[in-house]
């Protein structure tokens, strides 16, 4: 993939590809970045957002699915920020009670 | 004396420069027409200048005039022609009388005030009237009908079928006969060309459609027609046939794969499919002996067609029909049911006859003419099958013409017409109907009449919106977007929106780009250059400058052609044929779509050389003609013949006849099988016949007033013609008479010192925009990355570029009993308007300060108009509307001027497709300045030249400074230097002879530390255009704001205060750069955040809800799930409101969402 960019001069960081190479093989076999593959999402709320929502939405009724707001599409619904950057982690600070 | 000297150098190379053009415009003289590419003169600086001509421009008049005369022709003969044509109403009533309505005659007249209408100084309505008041330019539709009781003729009834719009110069309006001067003294623009209605005070024009050409059968395949019927294949010989009063319908002769054909017809868009043979035998009573001898003429060795059409003869027979009259009365009766607006007692052979008249080749009258047609499209048919000729294809220019407007407007009427024929019957039966004994007496007919209104709303609607809406839908493809707005944004833009043709709406939603292409047979009918970008590149096309739409020829010279033909060695259909000879030893010829006879191969090309001479003088055929020879003897060639055209709204343009050395109209097939030449030295001898007009001639004309377009990266061009269209500039001079809703007017304009010679043809000076600014090519600042430029602030404070917005606006009243006048009760408003109740023209207006105060009656209170806008104001014209009846509410228009002078971030273009936002209004102390302490008006950045390769514009900056530096005018018309005589040379040493660099650079010194450059900088003049797209409409800014009800988002729109949509995409960039709390404040904070109930043991948070209760005299909240009851746990949480309305939504279809609270 590098290689069909470098033609262009376009030089692509690796860990963008490995990103991907990460997301497509970590069921253990290739995976394409369909509709196919997200239908082993464990977020419904995330699945929906994605594509054909009425059918992800009628899998999750019929299944009680629960969604457990750590995908950044589900926490975005419910308006907390997202899981990942800056909001990967919180500040605990330490008040001095006098 | 140098000086003298260098000017002399100048004349000089002139000379040499331009000796080639100067002999062909001598030339051109000769040949006395007015196809030349002038040069440009200074002559605004002549005493001429401004002075009104004492003729209209030809060049100018041509824009308008195919809409006008296709009006014409409708005024003059079209209207009688489609009444004639109107089908009259046949109906019995119950006492057994028979009915016949009919349509005598109409006619049109000119807009004037209504009888009895007091205080008027002239009947006569004029347009500018029209424009300033806000009304329809509209006159009466008379018409007179026949009446006809069981045969007995009643007298005959007028009856006024109300007004409808008149187009413009035409002959019914009261501009057609006016000369400049006359013209504005009725507020009009000298050069006026008309071709529009005015409809609510907004000029608009039928748009020019391509449509197939009429009465010529063409062969194409569309795999659409396989689903026609069983074994249908995707062949057929299609015509398109054309009336006089241009009613048009379709016939295709379909290949069946059988070996049989099948004739397609329509009637009020259903489509039938008969076989072609039991047509034919109803066409003509003949028998079938000389049917098969007359379609198998020339072809007699076809074994393959002689078997097919033994076959087809046969079904014929075997389904029992044997005899003419047989074929008449099956027809009859299969379509007795659909025809059902024909009289209940007719015959079946009567209603054959119906059929044949209306829906069979319409385009002939006699039914052998028609039956030869027929016989051709099977010869031609059965050519394609056997692969013998081509299939032609429908997307090539040669298969189009034009639908004008003239035509079209009569078409409507027509069909409306009808329609209130259908209405009258429906009146009188339903009249009839509950009344025993009803007999249709005079008073009675009159009364129907009162009742069946008029057809001037419909047409009304038609011209405001473009939608048509008709019973047969007039054999078009499309019903929407058929009249468009004229708009007057500049000159060009004005002018090019008359020269516009598109190829339908319907090819705009076509994936294949195929009709979008630009074929090599549209050379020098539509422009290459001149088409839009996006959606409909290649669909809306502009023609040429020379290009013309024939109008209706004299229909005695039209009669005169085919003994013409005979004359010059035709032989007629009837004539005495020695002997029979083969297909491709003759051609057969045909005229509009009528088969006159045959001509010998070897005479052919004699007759038509012949035929191109009598065309170009134009006495005994007209000078419309198109004179097709399809050759024969190439293999799968298009199939031969002599095809020849006279019909009005074909497209025709003007070439030099090389024998005759005079001008000749070719039309887009004619061409296509002529040699034509653009230089003489380019000529074949024997070969090329004809030579173009000029080099030019297959540009549009706005495509003709871009410098040097050859020097140019052709998406260059394409890219001025679109800005050039969007220019601020002088669109109008009657500024005190237009109430246009917009207008754009640029303070300062200028000539160009650059420019084609056609820009003096159509008098772009008179209507100038754009401004010659002192360009400096260099990289300055930094705030001119990405095409941004700098202006001088000392230049803008000089008046560089300054314009003005002017907006119109009409305030009417809603009852006549309402009246502009001054609230007494509020004395303030004395400050800002007279006593009228309206404002004074001149002053200033802020937002929100009163411009208009008036007595509503309705809600019996004064009502103040407030200025809305954000801008500063000035009231320019304030008119009071009259009326023509005391019915219509009194109506004031008040016209705005907001100046406009340019800011950082206004839109600003040269002439070469270079657009450019202003970045900063840099002080012109800090600007780089020339040896002889010139600085420039515009600081151009030179990385915009590498990728674009305008060349053109770098021309120009040497160009417009030797231009300047001698006082003269370049030309700068394409083609006219080469490369062995550049441009760049002439222009240098024109640089050099006054005493400047021969590349056009100059040393420079910065102008913040006053150090010489390093670098020469490329400096020089370019006319740069002020494009109409200003910041001042465009800024959008939101803190806090409006809300949607249902969303409780912020909503969109700049207008409403709306927030800029940040969208999926965009989530999706700040979720890639980590940045989460960013990303939570923008769809969250920012946008729909609540604080709602949530019911921690059933987990829902639409079940919770507060209940007010009174204790004592204290009110007390209590919350409280109403699932749960008194066991609910009820917490208050932050969520977006789109989440509850999501929830709600759910819950609507029996789904329930559940939230657990984790406590942190």
């Amino acid at each position: 993939m590098q290689d069909v960019f470098k033609v262009y001069g376009i030089i692509v960081d690796p860990r963008h590809l490995l990103l991907i190479a990460d997301y497509m093989t970590f069921s253990g076999k290739y995976e394409p970045f369909s509709r196919k593959t997200i239908e082993d999402n464990a977020s419904p709320l995330q699945q929906m957002s994605f594509e054909s929502s009425v059918n992800f939405l009628k899998i999750a009724v019929t299944r009680g699915k629960r969604d457990d707001l750590v995908s950044p599409s589900s926490r975005l619904m419910v308006g907390q920020p997202f899981i990942g950057g800056t909001g990967m982690f919180s500040l605990l600070h330490k008040l001095s009670v006098s | 004396m140098c000086v003298s000297a260098s000017v002399c150098i100048v004349i000089k190379w002139l000379c040499v420069g331009w000796c080639g053009s100067c002999l062909m415009v001598l030339e051109m003289f000769a040949l006395g027409c007015s196809y030349v590419d002038a040069e440009p003169s200074l002559k605004n600086l002549s005493a001429d200048f401004g002075k009104i001509p004492e003729k209209q421009d030809d060049l100018l008049q041509s824009l308008g005039a195919p809409h006008v005369e296709s009006f014409n022709y409708v005024l003059r003969e079209g209207l009688d022609k489609a009444v004639k044509d109107i089908l009259p109403i046949e109906f019995e009533l119950q006492n057994g009388d028979r009915i016949r309505i009919k349509f005598e005659s109409a006619k049109l007249c000119s807009p004037v005030v209504p009888p009895g209408s007091y205080g008027v100084k002239s009947p006569y309505i004029f347009p500018t009237e029209c424009r300033q008041r806000g009304i329809t330019y509209k006159g009466h539709l008379i018409t007179k009908l026949s009446f006809k009781i069981n045969d007995v003729q009643l007298a005959l009834v007028e009856k006024d079928l109300g007004q409808i719009p008149i187009m413009v110069k035409s002959d019914a309006c009261h501009l057609s006969k006016l000369n400049p001067s006359q013209l504005i003294a009725k507020g009009e623009h000298a050069e006026e060309w008309g071709g529009y209605f005015i409809i609510g005070g907004h000029e608009r024009l039928i748009r020019m459609l391509q449509m197939t050409r009429r009465n010529y059968p063409f062969a194409v395949t569309r795999s659409s027609w396989k689903q026609r019927g069983s074994l249908f294949s995707d062949l057929g010989i299609m015509i398109r046939c054309v009336k006089d009063d241009q009613t048009s319908t379709n016939n295709v002769l379909h290949f069946v794969r059988d070996g049989s054909a099948k004739l397609m017809f329509s009637y009020k868009r259903n489509l039938y499919y008969t076989p072609i043979m039991l047509i034919l035998k109803c066409l003509l009573d003949v028998c079938d002996e000389y049917i098969m001898h007359q379609l198998m003429a020339g072809y007699e060795e076809d074994t393959y067609m002689k078997g097919c059409l033994m076959n087809m003869m046969q079904a014929l027979h075997e389904e029992g029909i044997h005899t003419h009259h047989e074929a008449k009365s099956y027809i009859g009766k299969t379509f007795k049911a659909r025809f059902y607006d024909v009289a209940s007692w007719t015959t079946d052979e009567e209603i054959c006859d119906f059929v044949i008249r209306h829906s069979l080749a319409i385009h002939l009258d006699n039914n052998e003419d028609k039956f030869n047609l027929y016989i051709l499209m099977m010869q031609k048919l059965f050519s394609v099958v056997q692969n013998k000729c081509c299939v032609e294809g429908g997307d090539g220019l040669m298969m189009h013409e034009l639908l004008l407007g003239g035509h079209l407007y009569l078409q409507l009427i027509k069909d409306k017409m009808q329609v209130w024929l259908q209405v009258l019957k429906s009146i009188i039966l339903k009249k009839a109907k509950p009344t025993a004994g009803f007999t249709l007496t005079n008073s009675e007919l009159n009364w129907a009449l009162k009742k069946s209104g008029t057809i001037e709303s419909s047409l009304n609607a038609f011209f405001a919106t473009g939608n048509l809406h008709t019973s047969s839908g007039l054999g078009l493809l499309q019903d929407k977007g058929l009249t468009v707005l004229a708009e007057n944004i500049n000159r060009m833009r004005y002018m090019s929106h008359f020269r516009s043709v598109h190829r339908g709406a319907f090819f705009q939603e076509m994936r294949t780009s195929e009709p979008r292409q630009l074929l090599p047979e549209a050379w020098g009918f539509i422009c290459p250059v001149h088409t839009p970008d996006g959606a409909p590149c290649g669909l809306l096309n502009h023609l040429t400058k020379y290009c013309e739409v024939t109008s209706t020829p004299d229909p005695q010279i039209v009669a005169n052609i085919p003994s013409v033909l005979v004359s010059l060695g035709m032989v007629p259909l009837k004539g005495v044929r020695l002997i029979t000879l083969n297909h491709n030893e003759q051609f057969v010829v045909l005229l509009d779509g009528k088969v006159l006879g045959h001509v010998e191969k070897r005479e052919a090309p004699r007759l038509v050389d012949r035929l191109h001479i009598l065309k170009t003088d134009g006495k005994r055929v007209p000078q419309t003609l198109e004179i097709v020879l399809v050759p024969m003897g190439r293999k799968c060639g298009q199939f031969p013949g002599l095809f020849l055209f006279t019909g009005p709204a074909r497209m025709m343009r003007p070439v030099i006849n090389l024998a005759a050395q005079k001008v000749e109209l070719i039309g887009t097939f004619e061409q296509v099988y002529m040699d034509i030449c653009i230089y003489p030295k380019e000529a074949y001898e024997g070969i090329t016949t004809h030579q173009e007009v000029t080099d030019t001639s297959f540009l549009s004309n706005l495509a003709c007033l871009i410098p040097l377009p050859d020097c140019n990266q052709s998406p260059r061009n394409m890219y001025q013609c679109q800005m050039g269209k969007q220019t601020m500039g002088t669109p109008c001079h009657t500024w005190h008479l237009q109430a246009e809703t917009k207008l754009y007017r640029l303070q300062t304009p200028a000539s160009p010192f650059f420019r084609t010679g056609h820009y003096d043809l159509v008098g772009l000076d008179e209507f100038a925009m754009g401004t010659n600014a002192v360009v400096a090519v260099i990289s300055y600042t930094g705030y001119d990355m990405e095409d941004a430029m700098i202006i001088n602030k000392a230049s803008y404070e000089r008046g560089f570029a300054h314009g003005s917005v002017y907006k119109s606006e009409f305030i009417e009243l809603k009852s006549q009993k309402s009246h502009f006048g001054l609230d007494p009760e509020r004395p303030e408003l004395q400050a800002y308007l007279d006593s009228d109740g309206l404002p004074h023209p001149g002053i200033l207006l802020k937002e929100g300060q009163p411009y208009c105060c008036y007595y509503d009656d309705d809600e019996a209170k004064f009502q103040i108009e407030k200025w809305k806008g954000k801008e500063d104001t000035y009231i320019d014209i304030v008119r009071l509307c009259g009326t023509l009846s005391s019915q219509e509410a009194t109506k004031a228009c008040i016209v705005f001027r907001i100046p406009r002078n340019p800011s950082v971030g206004d839109k600003f273009a040269s002439r070469a497709g270079q657009k450019g936002i202003c970045s900063y209004l840099w002080p012109e102390q800090d600007l780089p300045y020339t040896e002889t302490g010139l600085i420039p008006d515009i600081v151009f950045n030179p990385h915009g030249f590498p990728s674009r390769m305008t060349i053109a514009m770098m021309i120009e900056v040497m160009a417009g400074k030797s231009a300047a530096l001698h006082g003269l005018v370049h030309d700068a018309t394409p083609f006219r230097f080469s490369e062995e005589d550049t441009a760049m040379d002439y222009f240098g040493k024109m640089l050099e002879a006054g005493g400047y660099n021969y590349y056009g650079t100059e040393k420079m010194y910065s102008g913040i530390d006053g150090c010489e450059m390093k670098a020469d900088i490329f400096f020089g003049i370019v006319h740069y255009q002020r494009l109409r797209h200003m910041v001042s409409d465009k800024w959008q800014v939101r803190s806090t704001g409006p809300i949607d009800v249902l969303t409780h988002q912020p909503v969109k729109g700049r207008r409403r205060g709306g927030g800029v949509r940040f969208g999926e995409m965009e989530r999706d960039s700040l979720l890639s750069h980590g940045s989460a709390f960013l990303l939570q404040d923008r769809l969250f904070h920012c946008s729909d955040k609540t604080t709602m109930m949530l019911c921690q043991t059933c987990g829902s948070i639409l079940t919770p809800v507060i209940i007010v209760q009174r204790h004592g005299d204290q009110y007390q909240q209590e919350v409280h799930c109403k699932v749960c009851q008194e066991k609910g746990k009820v917490e208050e949480v932050e969520m977006p409101y789109i989440f509850r309305y999501l929830v709600a939504q759910l819950a609507s279809v029996n789904i329930k969402i559940k939230i657990d609270v984790i406590e942190q």
